[in-house]
């Protein structure tokens, strides 16, 4: 058996795996990018026709509650698979996500939530809570 | 270092938002009241709703939950009905009324029923009630009922010496459906200490109340077992029409928001097909 392996064969190993992990960073760069279409979808509902808006407000406490939560989530979830989509299709063109994306992004979600101070106030929280999480992850 | 600066950066516009959407948070909170009563003719304070006549027909009508305890949401819905009387005068009237329906409603179970307002100002913590204005029935079937007029010395509710406002109730027809009509004096000062001052363009917590004791005389506020808190901003005077419809604006400018989020993500997903193609050419030319 020979003590040394041929490195044409590596290169093709290494070129498959490459084509793998492109086809699964590109098929995630389109299920994010659909999920977060989607999200954004029911936020432009919930976030801005008053029909879809008021239905869960000031009926009691609890409806409220409900109803932050419900707008939050949504804007929340948008940025999220906005975030990994733009991070995947950065990473197939050879470029790193720059902070000016994310600050876009970060503004863009905070926008959708301008009409209620309360789903602002907590998509604020979210978005630094998901921001500082990604910074220490992404640095470690 | 370049890399240092735009961390720098970006904790600083993060910052930046942040103490910009406390501050609209503040001024958005300050400034947002649940209800804005329309102007409209003066209902007759009597428990009867006029339909013929239009009466209340251009009140605003919410529905409401009325509710033992803020973690059980379970309640009694009511329908809840504001108006303020179309004057040029100072002085003018806030009215309300509250329908709803419960079983038996004429029987002599709800002899001591009892409907009313707790108003405190908005910048009060809204234990602090200041004035409380109720029905309180004597006899359903009859119809006998008491205008009642309270303020709170030390969490005790004492009746004032002069009775502001009125208010009449009386079982509709279907007899299970109960309607309370309410009239409160807006820039009154008839009586500053024992009542309080409703001033135009301020917001008022009002709590509505509601109690059935077994027992007659009925306690205050300890016979109280449902409840619910809602704000309104009593209107300057009818609003012109070059008034800012800030609701509108708020709604155009969302769409536009949205839009404008829509545009750049079509534009995204066109991004994404001429990757694909890319890495089709580069796949071709590789093989």
């Amino acid at each position: 058996m020979s003590k040394f392996r041929n490195p044409k064969l590596k290169t093709q190993v290494s070129s498959k795996k490459q084509k793998i992990e492109e086809k699964l960073a590109y098929r995630s760069v389109i299920i994010s990018a659909i999920l977060a279409g989607i999200f954004l979808f029911i936020s432009f509902l919930f976030n801005a026709i008053p029909f879809f808006m008021e239905i869960l407000m000031n009926q009691n406490i609890f409806l409220d509650i409900v109803d932050i939560t419900i707008k939050t989530v949504l804007i929340l979830l948008f940025f999220l698979f906005s975030l990994v989509s733009i991070g995947n299709y950065k990473d197939l063109t050879g470029k790193p996500l720059d902070f000016k994306i994310i600050i876009v992004l970060f503004i863009i979600s905070l926008i959708q939530a301008f009409r209620n101070p309360w789903v602002l106030f907590f998509t604020f929280l979210g978005l630094v809570f998901i921001l500082v999480y990604l910074y220490f992850t992404q640095e470690s | 270092m370049r890399n240092k600066n735009q961390k720098i950066t970006v904790v600083g516009i993060i910052l930046f938002l942040f103490f910009s959407s406390i501050l609209y948070f503040s001024l958005a909170s300050a400034q947002t009241a649940d209800i804005l009563p329309p102007y409209g003719d003066v209902p007759v304070i009597d428990g009867i709703i006029d339909s013929a006549n239009g009466e209340w027909e251009s009140a605003y009508m919410t529905q409401l939950q009325l509710f033992p305890d803020s973690i059980n949401p379970v309640g009694l819905t009511i329908e809840l009905w504001v108006i303020q009387n179309d004057t040029i005068e100072e002085k003018s009237d806030i009215y309300f009324s509250v329908q709803f329906s419960l079983q038996d409603h004429n029987s002599s179970e709800f002899d001591n029923e009892f409907l009313g307002f707790a108003i405190t100002e908005e910048d009060h913590p809204q234990e602090k009630i200041e004035d409380v204005k109720l029905i309180q029935y004597r006899n359903m079937s009859i119809n006998e009922f008491e205008y009642l007029d309270y303020y709170i010395n030390n969490s005790v509710y004492v009746e004032d010496i002069l009775v502001n406002g009125e208010g009449a109730s009386r079982i509709a027809g279907n007899q299970n459906r109960i309607v309370y009509e309410f009239r409160f004096p807006v820039q009154d000062e008839e009586d500053l200490i024992q009542d309080i001052r409703l001033d135009k363009a301020d917001t008022y917590f009002f709590n509505i109340f509601f109690g059935n004791p077994s027992s007659s005389p009925a306690v205050y506020p300890d016979d109280i077992i449902l409840e619910n808190s809602i704000s309104i901003e009593i209107q300057f005077n009818r609003p012109g029409p070059d008034a800012v419809p800030w609701e509108e604006i708020a709604l155009v400018l969302s769409i536009v928001f949205f839009c404008i989020i829509g545009v750049l993500y079509a534009w995204y997903l066109y991004r994404i097909s001429l990757l694909k193609r890319k890495m089709e050419r580069i796949k071709v030319k590789n093989v």
